[in-house]
Formats: C-alpha cells, structure tokens, sequence
C-alpha cells in the first residue's frame, strides 16, 4: 500500500473520529432543571438549530398527549385513545432525535462491531421494550409505592438508573475495546506478519474473484450476538425519558391507567423506529468507509476497519466512564 | 468501485449530526411575559411571569396541587417553590442580564408565586432593579433562555409578551434581537433578546 493510500485511509478514519467525538457529547440527557437538584451535569455541548425548529412541533404533541389524556378520563369512544396511541408513535419518533435515547450508544457499537441492518432493527426494538419497562415500573413504583412528591422523586430515581446505564456503558465499551484489542476476526493490524500478508493476499484475491468488496464485507461479517445487542439495548433504554414518565403520572393521576400503558408503549416504538434508522445509517456508512478504502486493497480496509472499530470501542468505554464518574 | 471521500463524510454526517445536537431536547415549554416598571426616572423592576405546558403543567399540579382544586394553599406553594424553582438558581434563573452593554449579575429573585390559570401552571417573580435613566441614555438586554435546552421557551413578541409601564419621565422603546457578542452566550445558537433603550424626557 502506498503512503498515500495510507493517507486517504487515515484521513477518512479521521473523519469517522471526528464526528464520533461530536457524537459523544450527546450521550447524556440532562436533569430537569426545575425539579432536579443541582446545575447541569453533563458535558455542554451547543445546541442544535435544526432541532430547536421542532421545538414548536414538540411543544405541539406534548400540549395534545395531556389534552387527550384528559379527554380519555370522559370518553364514551375509542376515538382518543387512539389519537393519543398516535401522536405518541409521532412524539417517539421526533422526540427522540434529540441527544440521549441511546441513538450514540447504538450507533457508535454499530460502528464498533460488523453488524447487519436487521440487527439495528432489533436493537431499536430491544431498546424501545427495555424503555416501555423501565419507565412504567419507575412511575408505578413511585406512584403507588413511594407516594412522595412525583417530579421530585423522579429525578432521583432518573439519577440513579442513569448512572447504572453509564456504568454500562463503559463495561461494553471495555469489553469491546478488548475483543477488538486482542484481534478477533480482523487481528492483522496489530500483529502484522507473514501470515497476515498471506492471509491479506488470499482475502484479496477472494475479494476481487468472486463477489468483489461486498462479499469481503459479508464474509466478515456477524459478530454481533444477541447477548452484546441485550446489553446495548439496556444500556440505551434503561433511563426513562421524562417526557413518556410525565405522561403515564398524568395518567395515574387521571384514573386512566391503561391511556398511560398505551402512551408510554407506543412512545418506546416511536423512539425504537428513530434508534434503528440511525443504528442503520452508522451500519450503511461503515460500509461505505469500508468500500472506499476496499477500493485502495484489502490492508487498507483493515486498517480502516480497525480504526473504525477501535475508536467505536474507545468512545463507548471512554465517555461512558467518564459520565459514571460524573454522577458521583 | 470507488465511493468519493465526500459522500462518506456526508454519509457520517447524517449519522452523527443528530447526536451531536446535544442538548437540543426539550421536554419542558415556557410561554414568558415580562414587564419593566418605572419609578420616575428609575427603572425599579422587571416581572417576569412563565406559563407552562400543559403536560409539565399537569405533573405539577398532581404533585402540589392536592385535591385539584386549582389553587395552591400557601403550604403547597412553599413545598412547590422548593420542589420545583429553586434549584434554578444554578440555572441562573434561565435569565442574563446586561445592562450597558456589560453582564450583570442577577439580583435576587423576590415575590416568587405559582398559580394555575385555565389548568397551566403559571410562575410569577420579579427582579428589583434601580437603574437611574440618564438623558444620554441607558440600554437593558435580557435573555431569557435554557442553555441545557431541556426548557424551551416561546419566541416572544414585543407587543404582547412584553410590558412597558412606563412612567411619563422617561421614553422608552423595546424590541426583540439576537444576540449579538459571542462572549455574552456560550452555546452557539445565538438567542434572542430583550432590548430595553430608556431615555430621559
């Protein structure tokens, strides 16, 4: 491989660290000032004029999901709760493309491992059910249970399940950094021999002889086990967003328990179509980081590969020890 | 085949632009009237007064508000204003001041009441203030905004959110304009802001 080759290659990993780096940043929802003790804790990063133009949308949805839920408490129909099914899915959806909901933790271990699309798919889905769980047990526990003043014991509670999922973060991360340290499929860079050469040579050949980038790409792909995407997903999901917890106490409070199930539940799917679909293009665009370097040799899609990889592994561990540490 | 490098960036971009919008996630909508009193030829106050959401709204009230019985007892006030407004202090109240050009530090909030109008949850407090208006002209910027973006407020319109009661000493105009100093904002997304220009008559 030639210097420049290298260069590109690096240049385009570079590419990849640099927005990884961005990305990170919006690991972590911050508190609810209001209700929540103590200032901002999480890293301040700016904030985004494309989303701040939903912000009427939102404000739209989250005026209509308590309006409706209002309207269930005296309907004689069907008709509002499935309005408020409905502009739950939308409010998921919009809602969660916002920072937190797990989109980075998704996207950065799609960018760590050879996933396949069908695998985002589950991971959203994965995620949206751990959500729908956790917020409906945090709400019914505090509500029922613990009967102090909601909002208050929510953040709280917020905190404490928050610094678990960092916690887990970071263990993920760890462990990814290991498997991919110590070599697995894609070993080459890092103990670069005889053997790798041989190895690289005979993948090159097999490359280009019989289904050329993509079925150097499929070959090795399909490291990802349903243990890791349970994991991920927890670690995702866990955290409840107070918008859908805000929903089911109003709920409660409204004597419309089952308008509260349907809204968080359909509030999770909403959030798990958004994750996916970003899941999906990390998965597409380390392809296409792959491909581009593919089309300089199989050493340089290695090494584009391993630096994908690596970095992937290293946010996830870095910043989800980093936020842990945070908490505290 | 080749891909070009700028569809690949463009491709991560797409990915990772949406994360990196961090903090730009509003759960809580703030609609704000602000009023300026005058004593004179002194600018003594500006009451500040935020309706909520309606979901926030009703978090609230079936937190303090016991009973529904749309008003909240002293007690229930006091619970309220330890329970959900002061830990804004380190939040800077969501409020920068300038005046002169220059940032000045808040004084302290004082007459904080929370009310329920039509089913919102409706905050009202003011700021003292002693500002001596001088014929050669003073100038007050406010901004009110959440820099964690987890609030978001309404863009506001100065002939309905904002109130002049201004006394006949002083003549006084009032608009709304981005801020413009990147060192008044530490985010990016310049807010706007209140811009007050008093002048003795």
């Amino acid at each position: 491989m030639r210097a420049s080759e290298t260069k590109n290659i690096t240049r385009r990993a570079g590419v990849i660290l640099f927005f990884c780096t961005l990305a990170a940043f919006a690991f972590a929802e911050s508190p609810n000032p209001l209700t929540s003790s103590g200032g901002p804790t999480t890293i301040a990063a700016p904030a985004s004029v494309g989303i701040a133009a939903l912000a009427p949308l939102l404000r739209n949805m989250t005026d209509r999901l308590a309006e409706l839920a209002g309207e269930i408490r005296d309907a004689k129909t069907p008709g509002p709760m499935l309005a408020l099914a409905f502009v739950s899915l939308l409010y998921g959806i919009f809602h969660a493309l916002g920072p937190g909901h797990g989109k980075t933790i998704i996207s950065t271990f799609f960018l760590a491992k050879d996933a396949k699309l069908k695998h985002s798919l589950t991971a959203g889905f994965l995620m949206a059910l751990v959500h729908a769980i956790s917020a409906i047990t945090i709400v019914f526990v505090l509500f029922f249970i613990v009967q102090r003043v909601f909002s208050v014991g929510f953040e709280s509670a917020s905190k404490i399940v928050q610094t678990v999922s960092f916690g887990l973060v970071a263990l993920i991360g760890a462990f990814l950094l290991i498997q991919k340290l110590r070599g697995g499929a894609h070993r080459h860079l890092f103990s670069f021999g005889p053997r790798e050469s041989e190895d690289l040579r005979t993948g090159w050949e097999t490359v280009k002889s019989k289904r050329g980038w993509r079925a150097g790409l499929e070959r090795a792909s399909g490291d990802v086990t349903v243990k890791e995407l349970g994991g991920i997903a927890l670690a995702s999901g866990v955290v409840p967003c107070p918008g859908a917890s805000a929903i089911i106490l109003v709920c409660l409070s409204l004597n419309v328990m089952l308008a509260g199930v349907v809204a968080v539940a359909m509030i999770s799917v909403g959030m798990g179509v958004t994750v996916s679909t970003i899941g999906a293009i990390a998965i597409l665009a380390k392809r296409g980081v792959l491909k581009a370097s593919a089309a300089k040799g199989s050493a340089g899609s290695g090494l584009a590969r391993r630096i994908v990889e690596i970095t992937g592994s290293v946010i996830l561990f870095v910043f989800g020890l980093v936020l842990f540490i945070a908490q505290f | 085949m080749k891909l070009p490098f700028a569809r690949v960036a463009y491709a991560l971009i797409l990915i990772l632009a949406p994360a990196a919008a961090a903090y730009a996630h509003p759960h809580v909508f703030i609609t704000s009237h602000v009023a300026f009193d005058f004593d004179g030829t002194t600018l003594t106050r500006v009451s500040v007064s935020w309706t909520f959401d309606e979901l926030f709204s009703q978090m609230i009230l079936a937190d303090y508000d016991r009973g529904r019985k749309g008003s909240f007892s002293d007690a229930e006030a006091a619970e309220l204003k330890k329970g959900a407004f002061d830990n804004l202090r380190n939040y800077h109240y969501f409020l920068a001041l300038f005046i002169d050009g220059k940032h000045t530090p808040l004084p302290p909030i004082q007459n904080f009441k929370p009310s329920i109008n039509t089913g919102r949850l409706v905050y009202s407090f003011s700021l003292p203030l002693s500002i001596k208006i001088e014929s050669a002209g003073r100038e007050l910027r406010l901004t009110i905004y959440d820099d964690t973006y987890y609030v978001a407020f309404d863009k506001m319109i100065p002939a309905q959110d904002i109130e002049l009661r201004s006394s006949t000493d002083v003549a006084s105009t009032v608009g709304i304009e981005k801020t413009k100093v990147k060192a008044e904002w530490p985010g990016q997304f310049m807010p706007d802001q209140i811009v007050l220009r008093m002048k003795g008559k």
